[in-house]
């Protein structure tokens, strides 16, 4: 077998990290950028989108808080999403699996109404659930973001564990079952930590598409007990009159939440997402 | 069978763990709702009526918030109005929603839910046809004609602006105007002298944005993203004082026929603006960057109304000593953008309510809050000829220049925001880079425009 000369092999090398280097800067660029602006002034980021701050201070870090109450803001969205995201991962685990694994009445039925509710755009239930909301004086609360946002994320996350449950064996239940495990105790034990790399991937979505979540946050409320983040950044642009310097330092501190917690769930996420990709 | 009935025990038991999970939801709910509830407007009312029996608690919704240019004066202008007779028995109930967008949002949803606020302010979009139709804003007229010397603070022209089917349901509070600032250094070194009012014409004015360019300063600031907010402003001036047909055009209400010559010569030379004297970021471009380039004096000629008068001393956005270097002019012709602004209204439903929330509009339209409107935020009066205060020409000459000069105007027109179908403007942000560099002809452009008007009225 012949040899490959050792300048190909430096050379496909070189190719394979420019490449790498080339995505991970797409990738990476924008929240960088970001991070950088966050330090400049007004007329720094007008002037030049990729010059260089000429100074580092945390002024516009204090600019932000000052605009907008940005501290509530955050711990509202922690509640708030942190809730929203157990609620749909507990409720969408088990609607999932029965509807993965058993054939009953109305199944088509349920799966038929889950997929409809995918399609229903926010404004056209928000007028219906402002009304539902004041008349069970949920309006302006946390409990009533909650519901809405597990509400909003069951649809999503129930067809991505329906096909997660669906790449794991039913030999495993029936061999549980063999051996005497019950039905609750086969699900806990066995199915749950097989399928918690799905479990991870709907979390996170529901964290993603609910920490950014907009339109409701302002629907539905009407004082700083219940607003989220995603208000809070409204702040820093008023008529003829927006803070980009304070905008991204506000917005560096809002995401940095979510990218940590793709940082450490990472493995989960790409387990789940390539799950199947090799069983026959 | 034993086993199928078990499973059916079992899925019970689950749908049953998923109802509690919802429970718990519930009841996490409610546990927060009795701290959340504190704020509520309904529970605020109560509470504060209990504390003090006489007092009249109006909720508002308030925009001016965060960074927003007016912030400090809405501030101001709330706690003047609890100083006063009228209102030292009202207390306000704020609900603060930054961004004129996010509020249209919103008071469009309370519109039709019937929860408006008693003091419904009108941001950007005019939502007085909508309101006013909906049966849930005060019909003010009776307060006007009890009044007269309240409305004779307003011209017919902005109170008509507020009417619908004869009845006056908004209270102006500005007027809306634009015009040209221009950098002094720029024409200077150009060898330009700027004009005291106005160039006669926009053959004098192309005269001098060669003149500039042959200086090698960019003559225009354009943009075309985000409404293209200063090639409207261009473009209504374009059409706005183009003999009768383009100023009767400028100043119609939502207009569907966009193929008429005024409009298409306006668009051809937007075309070459955008070709020949704008910056080369202009296309694509929104209106801080361009903001920028005049402050840096990149750029010499800026479109935009006197609410930018406060950022020329503003140190975070341009250099010290910039408010110096600036001038005024109208659009060649003597011509200027001037629309009346939809106004406040009011959306209580008890009189005594109401008459509280009337006199706060009355405090705010006072002549003294307009010249402070003016001075703290650029807001034009709504009222004509009022005194111009000696403190305002010293420590804001261009400020007061503002005043002096738009009495000199011999055309105004309207402009796009304030008139066009919001479809239309949108569709004149996105055809103007493809007109710009030259992918359209201008006379597909107005189709274009035209065609987006007039799916308005299918």
């Amino acid at each position: 077998m012949k040899k490959t000369p050792q300048g190909v092999i430096y050379a496909a090398k070189t190719v394979k990290y420019l490449f790498l280097i080339f995505f991970t800067l797409i990738a990476v660029g924008p929240i960088l950028w970001a991070g950088i602006s966050s330090f400049k002034t007004y007329a720094e980021i007008n002037s030049s989108a990729l010059s260089w701050p000429s100074s580092f201070n945390l002024d516009n870090y204090r600019a932000a808080f000052q605009f907008a109450p940005i501290a509530r803001y955050f711990l509202n969205s922690v509640i708030i999403v942190g809730i929203s995201v157990l609620v749909t991962v507990i409720l969408v685990a088990m609607c999932a699996y029965i509807i993965s694994r058993f054939r009953f009445k109305l199944k088509t039925l349920i799966v038929l109404l889950i997929s409809a509710s995918l399609m229903l755009p926010a404004q056209a239930i928000s007028q219906p659930l402002f009304a539902i909301f004041q008349k069970l004086h949920i309006f302006d609360t946390k409990a009533g973001l909650i519901i809405v946002y597990s509400a909003m994320g069951i649809p999503m996350s129930f067809f991505v564990m329906v096909s997660y449950y669906k790449t794991i064996s039913t030999a495993l239940e029936e061999s549980a079952y063999i051996d005497g495990a019950s039905f609750l105790q086969t699900f806990l034990c066995i199915i749950l930590p097989l399928a918690k790399p799905g479990l991870v991937t709907i979390a996170l979505l529901q964290f993603i598409n609910t920490w950014n979540e907009f339109y409701f946050a302002l629907m539905l409320t009407s004082g700083d007990s219940a607003r989220t983040v995603p208000i809070a950044l409204n702040y820093y642009m008023g008529t003829f009159a927006n803070n980009y310097s304070a905008l991204f330092a506000a917005v560096v501190m809002t995401v940095l939440p979510t990218i940590l917690l793709f940082i450490i769930l990472q493995k989960q996420v790409v387990e789940s997402l390539t799950a199947g990709a090799v069983k026959g | 069978m034993k086993k199928k009935t078990g499973n059916r025990m079992l899925g019970l038991a689950m749908s049953g763990l998923m109802a509690l999970g919802l429970t718990a939801c519930g009841n996490t709910g409610g546990g927060e709702s009795a701290a959340a509830d504190q704020t509520k407007p309904e529970e605020t009312a109560q509470s504060t009526e209990a504390s003090s029996d006489e007092k009249i608690v109006l909720d508002v919704i308030n925009y001016h918030v965060g960074t927003d240019y007016a912030a400090e004066y809405y501030s101001y202008l709330f706690e003047a109005f609890q100083q006063t007779e009228e209102g030292k028995n009202v207390e306000f109930h704020f609900e603060e929603i930054p961004t004129t967008d996010a509020f249209n949002q919103k008071i469009k949803l309370l519109i039709s839910s019937g929860d408006l606020p008693d003091i419904v302010f009108n941001g950007g979009n005019n939502i007085t046809e909508l309101a006013a139709k909906s049966g849930k804003v005060a019909d003010l007229t009776p307060y006007f004609d009890a009044d007269p010397e309240w409305e004779a603070l307003f011209d017919e022209t902005s109170l008509e602006f507020n009417m619908v089917d004869g009845k006056i349901y908004g209270v102006p509070v500005s007027k809306e105007i634009s015009y040209i600032y221009y950098n002094k250094d720029l024409f200077a070194q150009a060898g330009i002298e700027a004009p005291e009012v106005a160039y006669a014409d926009w053959n004098a004015f192309f005269e001098a944005c060669d003149k500039l360019k042959v200086a090698g300063i960019t003559p225009v600031g354009m943009d075309t993203a985000d409404s293209g907010w200063l090639t409207n402003l261009w473009m209504s001036a374009l059409i706005g004082t183009n003999g009768d047909a383009g100023n009767q055009w400028m100043n119609s209400m939502y207009p569907t026929d966009f193929n008429t010559p005024e409009v298409v010569a306006a668009a051809e030379t937007v075309q070459k603006m955008f070709q020949e004297y704008t910056t080369a970021d202009a296309v694509g471009g929104k209106y801080d960057p361009m903001a920028t380039h005049f402050f840096n004096g990149e750029v010499a000629m800026f479109p935009n109304g006197p609410w930018m008068i406060p950022d020329f001393s503003e140190t975070e956005k341009a250099p010290e000593g910039f408010y110096d270097k600036v001038g005024i002019m109208l659009m060649p012709g003597n011509g200027m953008e001037m629309v009346p602004t939809p106004g406040d209204m009011v959306g209580a439903s008890e009189e005594e309510k109401i008459k509280a929330a009337v006199d706060f509009l009355k405090f705010e339209t006072k002549p003294e809050n307009q010249i402070k409107a003016l001075e703290m935020t650029g807001l034009q009066p709504v009222s004509n000829g009022l005194e111009i205060p000696a403190t305002l020409i010293e420590s804001d000459p261009l400020m007061a220049q503002v005043l002096e000069i738009q009495d000199k105007a011999e055309v105004t027109y309207g402009q796009n925001q304030a008139y066009w179908y919001q479809n239309t403007i949108d569709t004149f942000s996105t055809e103007l880079p493809e007109l710009a560099y030259g992918n359209i002809t201008p006379e597909e452009f107005c189709e274009k425009l035209s065609e987006s008007a007039k799916k308005n009225q299918e």
